[in-house]
């Protein structure tokens, strides 16, 4: 029951960045749910840069996902107002949490991994939120599963054994007594 | 230099003025010579001048010399110097030559004169030139941006030119685009400024190089960018979609536009097929009541393609 199901090997596809100065790194770029279930994707945003000069400062002024998963499949909540307004070189966002991925009940899309990417946009804009460069990127992969049906049997079977044998011992002490 | 009446008449002005005996007269009411300044205890010898400029024509905000030549060289006094009938200042006369520096005039064609005062010996006189002036051209300063990376658009962190007198900047191409990956593209302003009598337009370019977007492991990844603003009581969005995945996302189409709480129209929109390293642009209007002209707002976009959907969320200003 505890087997851990659809397990598969991904590969990693935590960071990449575009912009040298800005990385994304996900705690956990794969992650696998059942419909109804909600996918939280932690990580860190880091300005690498030593430019320490706030009027350098890197805006974080959008965030997107694709995911190749249909948009039935899933709801994706954006936690953009976790991420701060803008970091100088050497500072980062801490561990925050980035984006949900709820995944519907019933699911539309067959059952399997689907690989998403995770962009965020800005710049060096000086303080309004205009600034769109392209900065950085981190992929993940989500893997949708479902119980397998013989999980179920297996349940339904211990169940139906349990009542059966407590049918019978209370059979069995009622023949005793008469 | 003014002059009033006290009757009606028409009046005219001499340019430059007309010196004549110790007498300066500039201008005429119904005919009659009107006599601005009587240059007393002035003598009657003849003198001839001659007015020059250091520069002519020069350029706006170009100082000037001007040069009054008075003959014969003994001749004392002062030299009034005028653009027309604005005095411009004086200098004495020294050995024959009266010069005032620093002159500055606006873009144009001048009527300048020098008006002689006269001394003991010598009568008054006059000399004038047609200065000409041509609007300057201001300095246009900028210097070639950083490489960006596709699927990010043009802002006013690449389009940053500046001038050396206060105006306005028309980008081309403009705040927003999405540029293809390639290097050495050519960006270019022009520049109008805001003393149009003065300077001209102006214009400069510079290049920048697009790098592509490391790829995306599901092959596509589609990228929203935006320009918003305020027309006839609605925000236009012009959204950006940019493929930066080397394969062809096909059937793209946005589902969800909203500022706030406030959705968009038209939607859905079918974009097509945008294929990698492609980018098509879309466009929408928001009732202008969502929001105040500088206030703080989210835009959400949603959408799909064939095999899988996107979405983005953007802190903006509304416009």
């Amino acid at each position: 029951m505890k087997r851990v199901l659809s397990m598969f090997a991904f590969l990693a596809v935590g960071a990449l960045a575009a912009r040298a100065d800005i990385i994304i790194t996900l705690d956990d770029p794969n992650q696998t749910g059942n419909p109804g279930q909600t996918l939280s994707f932690y990580g860190t945003i880091s300005n690498n840069s030593t430019d320490t000069n706030p009027a350098d400062a890197i805006y974080l002024n959008e965030d997107g996902v694709t995911l190749g998963l249909s948009s039935p499949g899933y709801t994706w909540i954006d936690d953009l107002a976790n991420t701060p307004a803008d970091l100088i070189g050497g500072q980062s966002s801490g561990d925050i949490e980035l984006f949900d991925i709820v995944l519907t009940d019933p699911q539309s899309d067959p059952f399997g991994n689907y690989s998403g990417t995770y962009t965020l946009l800005g710049g060096a804009d000086g303080g309004a939120d205009t600034a769109q460069d392209f900065l950085a990127q981190a992929g993940f992969t989500i893997t949708t599963v479902a119980p397998e049906p013989g999980t179920f049997a297996m349940l339904a079977g211990v169940i139906l054994a349990a009542m059966w044998r407590k049918a019978m011992r209370h059979t069995r002490s009622d023949g005793i007594s008469t | 230099m003014n002059a009033s009446r006290d009757a009606a008449g028409s009046f005219t002005k001499n340019l430059p003025p007309l010196v004549v005996n110790g007498k300066v007269y500039v201008g005429n009411f119904s005919s009659q010579l009107i006599v601005y300044g009587l240059l007393s205890g002035v003598g009657t010898g003849p003198v001839t001048m001659s007015l020059n400029s250091t520069t002519n024509p020069s350029a706006y905000n170009q100082a000037l010399t001007l040069t009054a030549n008075v003959s014969p060289p003994g001749a004392t006094g002062t030299v009034l110097f005028m653009d027309g009938p604005t005095s411009l200042g004086s200098a004495t006369v020294t050995s024959g030559t009266a010069t005032l520096a620093g002159v500055s005039l606006t873009a144009g064609s001048h009527s300048l004169s020098a008006v002689y005062s006269g001394d003991s010996i010598y009568a008054g006189g006059t000399a004038s030139l047609t200065q000409s002036v041509s609007m300057a051209a201001p300095a246009i300063t900028w210097a070639a941006p950083a490489a960006i990376t596709f699927g990010g658009a043009l802002s006013s962190v690449q389009l940053n030119a500046t001038a050396s007198v206060p105006g306005t900047f028309a980008y081309s191409p403009a705040a927003g685009t999405v540029l293809a990956v390639g290097n050495g593209q050519s960006l270019s302003v022009t520049f109008t400024p805001t003393d149009t009598m003065d300077y001209k337009t102006a214009s400069a370019t510079t290049t920048i190089n697009v790098n592509p977007a490391p790829a995306p492991a599901s092959g596509v990844n589609l990228v929203v960018t935006k320009v918003l603003s305020r027309t006839g009581g609605s925000i236009v969005i012009q959204l950006t979609i940019a493929n930066t995945g080397g394969m062809t996302a096909a059937v793209v189409s946005l589902t969800s536009v909203k500022i706030g709480t406030a959705a968009a129209t038209p939607l859905p929109q079918s974009l097509g097929a945008i294929p990698g390293g492609g980018s098509i642009v879309a466009t929408f209007t928001v009732p202008g009541s969502v929001g105040a002209s500088g206030a703080a707002s989210t835009l959400t976009v949603s959408g799909s393609y064939s095999g899988g959907s996107f979405n983005s969320s953007a802190r903006i200003t509304l416009p």
